[in-house]
Parts: structure tokens; sequence; C-alpha cells
């Protein structure tokens, strides 16, 4: 038997009012790439903070080489090894993606330097990384992407992912898994934490479950079926939502001709885009991130302007309508960015339900321009108890909720206003199996409702689970919609790579 | 390449306690009159002394309270002002030329009054007048930001200086009282729009005070102040719009009413401020006011965490400590200038503790050296 490479022997940790972990015990070897999954608040990432060294157990022993390790911050885990990929990034926006890989360097390295360990490294591990591009620019996948190579370029021996995949696109999660397979090879030890059971089989040796801070199971992943995994997660059986027949009705929202003015040259152009969505259905985005899914859905908010013919709301044209006078339409908007655009951290559940009112035909909370604070907390509270949003109640602040939980919220949030047109960009990324599940099933309820609903994914299987039609961005622009059974892995491979007229040769189904 | 490492580093704490929070200025003050003893021993005076003369002094008679409030008022109503700027992220730093205008303001409208005007309605107009000026002038760097993206902080800045000249001028020139002694003043105003004191309006209390309705103009300021920041829906994505640009544009906040209306509130609010020290205290424009409302508003609105009541209380306690010093300048012979490093050292103490209390203060792990020197 080999060494382990790293060892957790009861590691406790307390937040509070919440244990966060209790009594955690973990063994890693090296060239294992082990799971570590449970749901939303399970304590996943407090447990990886505790290995990285930027949280401080409150009780327990780390050893590391079979040595223990006293408790001195992240500088000296980087030290001995241990890389790790984060859920949030901590990317400067202002700077541009080289900047931001020199800043994690050891002080003096050149640039020139730096930027061919980069290259080099990005092409290993098949990642294409703009380097002179600003952070800002980029989609949440590329973010990601510099995150990955900057850990890797300092060699480590235990990389811990988080939630990788969440926002790859489908090509880029088997290049990853590559990527993590040769580092596996190479005798690196790996902590994959993740939601998505059918990667943790593809991609796994070993599993380590938590519920509510506590490992209650570890198995061999081959061995074991992934729904007693989901069951070990959830300490319950899944819910099964069944899909049932709606009706289709006539063309809510219709975008025809819509071309974009970028205003940086990082922003992706819109080129020519035209399809509609009729009352009931579901249309799925596809594609890369960063393909124009952000650019587009600002069209449609409000958020940007354009002429008035290109966006059309029940035959009424509102290409030149702001976000204010969109949401009186009906259009209700899910964003990407949770943090700092559909909620703000610093301020109360309330005062984010409020964020997003202004304008829609519900909102009634205010009179004579002041905050009826008791009607937005019964509603707060209403959200809260109907999507069962973990939280201290309507007063606590946004940043004091799971990433899991603060969509949940804000899905709640938007579909609280009966939206006619529903725009959600990355409905579930980061987001538990359970709270997965019941977030696709309550927007395809709106839908069965007679709503229609644009829903932008980078997972092929949430879009195939969720919509009735299908379209894939590239580059800006967009490819003819098909019905869901007509979508398959070698089409949407031509067309996430922008070719839409190339014809298909072998039609392999999904399902 | 820069070798130099600071050695403490800041990480900010997941859970800060409410307690300390509310200790923060209790403590601060301590330090500040700790830092106080110290300095009257450094000049040689008695420290016993000159804390009570700093602090009991300006609160142990009637007529002391009246010029502490006299002083705290206009004060209370520009750092309201510039609270709604900064919680909105427009950093209005001008107040003092907004104060200036303010009285420029103030003056037009009292020079141009007939005597003939009761004093209900010249009051009020003369009020009016500085509202109008200081929102004008704030409007510049409104107008330069929204239309051009110019920075507000240093445009509100630069037009302080434009300000003063402009006073300078007006008093020296075509205001300055014939009868004046060539000294650069205008007139003194008519008594129908000087502001009645309160012993006048009947409130015995303040019988031989200066005292005037500006203490009642600023009260009634903080709960408009709270009401519109905290209760209302323009205050509300004035807020959202200080926090996040990204959040204000999905929530359909407009960019320009964004930098509009927190100037324009500054901006009337110092205007207040000038008029009510030139239609009040002063009686007069002269060429030699210079507030000092509009810079010591910024340590007032930051003392007060941005929150309106807790800036009234700052306020009160900044104006105490310019009284404090004045008694410190009769009584045990320091210069006055002392008043300064002591709402210096209250800033300071306060700024220090918050950030302890935001933050956890560790010492810094050496960084990672090169094993072998890397080229260029």
């Amino acid at each position: 038997m080999v060494k382990p490479l790293l060892e957790l022997i009861e590691v406790s940790k307390r937040y509070p009012g919440v244990v966060a972990n209790e009594r955690v015990s973990l063994k890693v070897h090296p060239g294992e790439i082990r799971a570590i999954v449970g749901e939303n608040g399970a304590g996943k990432s407090t447990l990886m903070k505790a290995i990285y060294g930027s949280v401080r157990p409150d009780e327990g022993q780390i050893l590391w080489d079979g040595q223990e390790i006293s408790f001195t911050g992240p500088q000296q885990m980087r030290r001995l090894g241990v890389g790790m990929v984060f859920q949030h990034f901590s990317l400067f926006e202002s700077l541009t993606v080289l900047e931001n890989i020199l800043l994690s360097m050891p002080k003096g390295t050149a640039a020139q330097q730096t930027r061919n360990m980069a290259s080099s490294v990005s092409n290993k591990y098949g990642i294409e990384l703009k380097l002179d591009a600003r952070v800002e620019a980029l989609s949440v996948g590329e973010r990601q992407q510099v995150e990955i190579v900057r850990c890797l370029l300092s060699e480590p021996r235990l990389v811990i992912f988080d939630e990788p995949t969440a926002v790859l696109p489908v090509p880029a999660i088997e290049a990853l898994f590559e990527t993590i397979r040769l580092l596996a090879r190479n005798g690196c030890a790996i902590l994959y934490i993740s939601h998505k059971l059918a990667e943790i089989k593809t991609l796994c040796h070993y599993a380590t479950i938590l519920r509510g801070g506590r490992v209650v199971g570890e198995v061999d992943v081959s061995l074991t079926r992934e729904v007693e995994l989901a069951v070990l997660m959830t300490g319950r059986d899944l819910p099964l939502y069944p899909r049932t027949e709606k009706k289709v009705g006539d063309v809510v929202l219709s975008v025809s001709a819509l071309n974009s003015v970028t205003c940086s040259p990082a922003e992706v152009q819109l080129v020519d885009l035209n399809f509609e969505i009729k009352a009931g259905e579901v249309l799925g985005v596809a594609g890369v991130s960063g393909s124009g899914q952000r650019e587009l859905f600002e069209y449609l908010c409000g958020e940007r302007l354009t002429k008035r013919d290109a966006v059309k709301v029940d035959g009424q044209s509102v290409g030149n309508t702001g976000v204010k006078g969109r949401r009186a339409l009906g259009i209700a908007y899910i964003p990407e960015e949770r943090v700092d655009q559909g909620a703000l951290p610093d301020l109360s559940l309330g005062q984010n339900l409020l964020l997003s009112q202004c304008g829609a035909s519900t909102d009634n909370f205010s009179s004579l321009g002041f905050v009826r604070t008791r009607r937005l907390a019964a509603e707060t509270k209403a959200v809260i108890s109907r999507f069962n949003v973990k939280c201290g109640g309507a007063e606590s602040t946004a940043a004091t909720l799971s990433g899991g939980n603060l969509q949940k919220f804000i899905v709640g949030r938007e579909l609280g206003k009966a939206p006619k047109i529903l725009l959600v960009a990355q409905p579930t990324w980061g987001v538990d199996i359970a709270s997965s599940m019941f977030i696709r099933h309550q927007i395809e309820e709106l839908a069965r409702g007679g709503a229609a609903v644009l829903v932008s994914s980078e997972d092929i299987d949430e879009l195939m689970q969720m919509c009735d039609r299908i379209v894939v961005m590239s580059k800006g622009k967009m490819s003819p919609a098909v019905p869901r059974h007509q979508m398959n892995s070698e089409r949407l491979g031509l067309w996430m790579a922008g070719l839409f007229d190339v014809p298909l040769g072998k039609m392999a189904s999904f399902q | 390449m820069n070798t130099f490492a600071f050695p403490l580093r800041l990480i900010p704490r997941v859970h800060r306690s409410t307690w300390t929070m509310r200790l923060t200025p209790v403590v601060a003050l301590m330090m500040t009159v700790m830092l106080s003893v110290l300095l009257f021993l450094i000049q040689g005076a008695s420290p016993l002394k000159g804390v009570i003369a700093l602090v009991v002094s300006p609160l142990s008679s009637v007529g002391g309270i009246a010029e502490v409030l006299l002083k705290a008022s206009p004060l209370c109503i520009t750092a309201l002002g510039m609270a709604v700027a900064f919680r909105s992220n427009v950093n209005n730093i001008g107040a003092e030329g907004q104060v200036i205008l303010g009285g420029i303001g103030a003056a037009t409208v009292a020079l141009h009054l007939p005597v003939a005007v009761p004093s209900y309605l010249g009051v009020p107009a003369v009020l009016l007048g500085g509202i109008i000026g200081g929102a004008l002038w704030s409007s510049v760097p409104a107008g330069l930001r929204s239309k051009f993206s110019v920075n507000e902080t240093l445009s509100s800045l630069l037009l302080v200086y434009v300000a003063i000249q402009l006073m300078s001028w007006l008093t020296s020139g075509p205001w300055r009282d014939p009868q004046g002694l060539n000294f650069p003043e205008t007139e003194l105003f008519n008594g129908n729009v000087t502001l009645p004191s309160l012993a006048h309006l009947g409130l015995t209390f303040w019988e031989g005070t200066r005292l005037n309705i500006a203490v009642l103009i600023a009260a009634a300021s903080v709960a408009a102040t709270s009401l519109f920041i905290d209760r209302s829906r323009i205050g509300y994505e004035l807020i959202v719009a200080g926090q996040s640009q990204r959040a204000a544009s999905y929530a359909g906040v407009s960019k320009s009413m964004s930098v509009w209306i927190p100037l324009l509130c500054s901006g009337g609010a110092a205007g207040l401020a000038g008029a009510l020290e030139v239609s009040g205290s002063l009686g007069q424009l002269q060429a030699g006011w210079t507030p000092g409302y509009g810079f010591t508003a910024i340590v007032a609105a930051y003392l007060g965490r941005l929150k309106p009541v807790s800036i009234a209380i700052s306020s009160g306690l900044l104006a105490q400590i310019e009284i404090g010093s004045l008694n410190l300048q009769m009584e045990l012979g320091l210069p006055s200038a002392l008043s300064y490093l002591i709402q210096g050292f209250l800033l300071l103490s306060i700024l220090g503790m918050d950030l302890m209390v935001r933050y956890d203060v560790q010492r810094k792990m050496l960084p990672i050296r090169n094993v072998e020197k890397q080229g260029v």
C-alpha cells in the first residue's frame, strides 16, 4: 500500500450557528482521483479550504507525506504542493490574463517566460487561452480556464478542483478529464468536487460522500451505481418530476436581424440573429460560453438597446425599450452572474428581492415612492419557503447564502413575478442535484403555464432535459433551431465550431 | 522589481460580531482622548485641565451648548448630503465650494428682496436661494461626469477654488457695502431675511444665546435623509448603483440619474448649510468667510458611517471639539490648530477600529524565493 500523500484525522470546523465539518477523516494517495460529493452546504468547500490552508480547522490533524503540519496559511500549502481551482474566481477584472497569471508567480518572474510557460501548459492540456485579453471581457468558462492554467503552473502534487465542469463546454470537459487523468498518471493526487454523478462515474476512482458536515460514506466508484451515490448524498431518493404534455401557443418573443455594435474589442459581436419562441416553449441556447450568449441576453432584457424592430414581444417592437419598460411587458431575467449582478451581497434578501421589481406588473412594493417594507418582507419570506432557500431569514444578507441557495432565491424571485418571457443563463451552475432538478422543474412548469423561456447552458444534458428546441451559438452567430430529439453530439460539435451548413454523416441520438 | 514586502496583511473576517461594531465608536473616542492627553503633555499643559476645557466646558453652560449646536447644524446638513453621494458611490468632495455658492445664492436673494416682504416668506426664499446655488455648483461635475465621464472627484474639488474667487470678487466688487469702511463684505441683511433665533420664537431656555432655527432644520434634514436613503425607491436605486454598476444595469437604474441625484442632493444640502450660515450667525457675506464645513463634513459623514442619525451625533462631536479647542486656546494658551489634530485623531481612530473589525491582521509569510536567477 502506498503511503497517503494527504491524511485528515477528525478535522472539525464550526462557524457561529453552523457546523461546517464534524470529525472528518480522509486519506488521499498519489495518483488517485477522489471525488468529494455532497449537496450544497454539506461542508465540501470548508473542507477543501482547510486542506488548502485558507481556513484554520478548530480541531483535528492534517498530515502531509506522513508529517503533521501546523496551520500557517495557503502559502505554505502551496509550497508543499497543494493547488486549487476555485469555484469563485480570484481574478482581477481590469488586468489581462497574463498579468493575472504573473501575479501568482514568484517575484521577479519575467513576463515573457510566464507567457511561454502558460502557453505550453495550456497547449499540453488543450486549453485555448487569450493571454492578452482583459479578464472582465472573458466569459465564466474562459475565466475558469485561466484559473486552471494558473494552478498548474506551480506543478502541484495535489490539485483540488471545485466544480470545474460546471461551466465548461462539452468538448472542453473531455479535454479537462484527459488533463486530470494525465496529472493523476504522473502521480498527482486529485480531489474533485462535483454534483454531477455521471462525471464522477467516468472520471473518479473513489468518492467520499459528505452530508451535514460529516463523512457518510466512502465508495469505490467503479463498484457503485449512480443511484446509490445519489441516495448517499441526499440521504433520500431523488424526486421524479414527470414530463407531461403541453400546448404551444402563439409567438411571444421574436428576434429578427439582431446585430450588435461592440463597445470593446473583447466583446462578441452578434451577427444577424433570428429566432422566435412561442408561448409554452422552452428554447435552449447551447455553445461554448463567450460565444455571444451574454450579449444576446443583454439585448433581450433591455440592458442594451438596438433597432426597434429587432426585438418583438407579442408583435410589439421593443428593441429600443429599456429594462423597466421590458419588465412591464413581462420579461424576467436570471443572469449568469449571481453576485454583483443578480444579487448584491451586502444587501438583505428583502432588498435583493426589490432589485428586479421596478417596472414589473407585480411590483406593489411601494407607495408614494417609499418602500412598503412589510409587504416586501412577506414576499421575501414566501420566496424563501417556496424555494426552500436555506438562510437566516429575510433580513440576512445575500453574502451569507451559499451559491446554490442564492440561485434558488434569484430563480424564486423571478418566477414570483409570473413572467410572460423568462430569460435564464446557466440556471443550475453550482447548484446541487436535488435543487437543480427542482429549479428545472419550476422553469418547465412556468412554460407549461404559457410562458416563453429562453435558457442558455453549457450543460447539454440540462438543455436536453428542459428544452423543446435547441439552438447553438458560436462566435456571435446562431444555428437554426432544431427540436431536441434532432440534436446529437455530432451536430452539436459541428455547430459549436460554427459549421452550421455541414451535412451530418451519421445520426447518433443523444438519448 | 520592487522587493519591499509589507510584513502584515489583512484578511477579511468572515464573521463580524455586531457588538464589536457597536463598541468601536466608544473605544475610538477613548483613544482620541488618550492621544489628546499625550498632546497636552507634549505642549506642557495640564492634561486634566485640557480634557476639561475640551470636553466638559463646552457643555457646561446653555450658551456653550448653543454654540456647539450652532456649529453642528450646517456641518450635519452638509454631511447628510455627502452621505447620500458617498452611498451612491459618487465622490463629491467639493462641498466646500457648494457651501460658498449656497452663501452666494442666499445673499443674492437677501440683497434683492424688498424690506416689505414678511420674514415667513423672506427666510424660506433665502434658504431656497442657497439650495439652488449649491445645486447649480454641483450640477457642473454632474453634467461633466454623465456627458463626458469626467471624474467628479477632481472636478468638484477644483470648483471649490473657483467658488472662493467668485465670492471674493462679489464681496470686493459689485456687492461691496459702500458704508463698509472698504472691507470686502456685503451690507448686513435686513431683519426679514435673517434666521430667527430660538429665543425669539419663545423658547426661553435659549434666552441670550445665538442659537437659531438652523438646528431645527438640521433635525428635519436627518429625518428626511433617513427616509430618502433607507426607505424610498429612489434611495434604494442609488444604493444599488453605489454597490455595483452591473447590478444597477440589471435592475434598470438609469446611469445619468444615479449621478445627477446624488450630486444635486449633496450640492443642495451644502448650499442650504451655506445659506443658514450667511443668513444666520453671519448676517452678511464676507470675503474672509471660509466655512470649512465642506471638508469637515466628509469627516462627519464617515465618522457617522454614512448613516443619518450617526452623522448627527458625529457632527455634534466635531463641533464640540472645535468649540473645545477654542477654550483650550483661551484658557491654556494652546494653539487653536489643535482642533484639527484632535479631529484627525478621532477619524483615524474610528477608521482604524473599523479596519480591525472588518479585517484580521496577520503576519505575512516570507515570499517564496526563486532558486535560480531568472533572466529578463
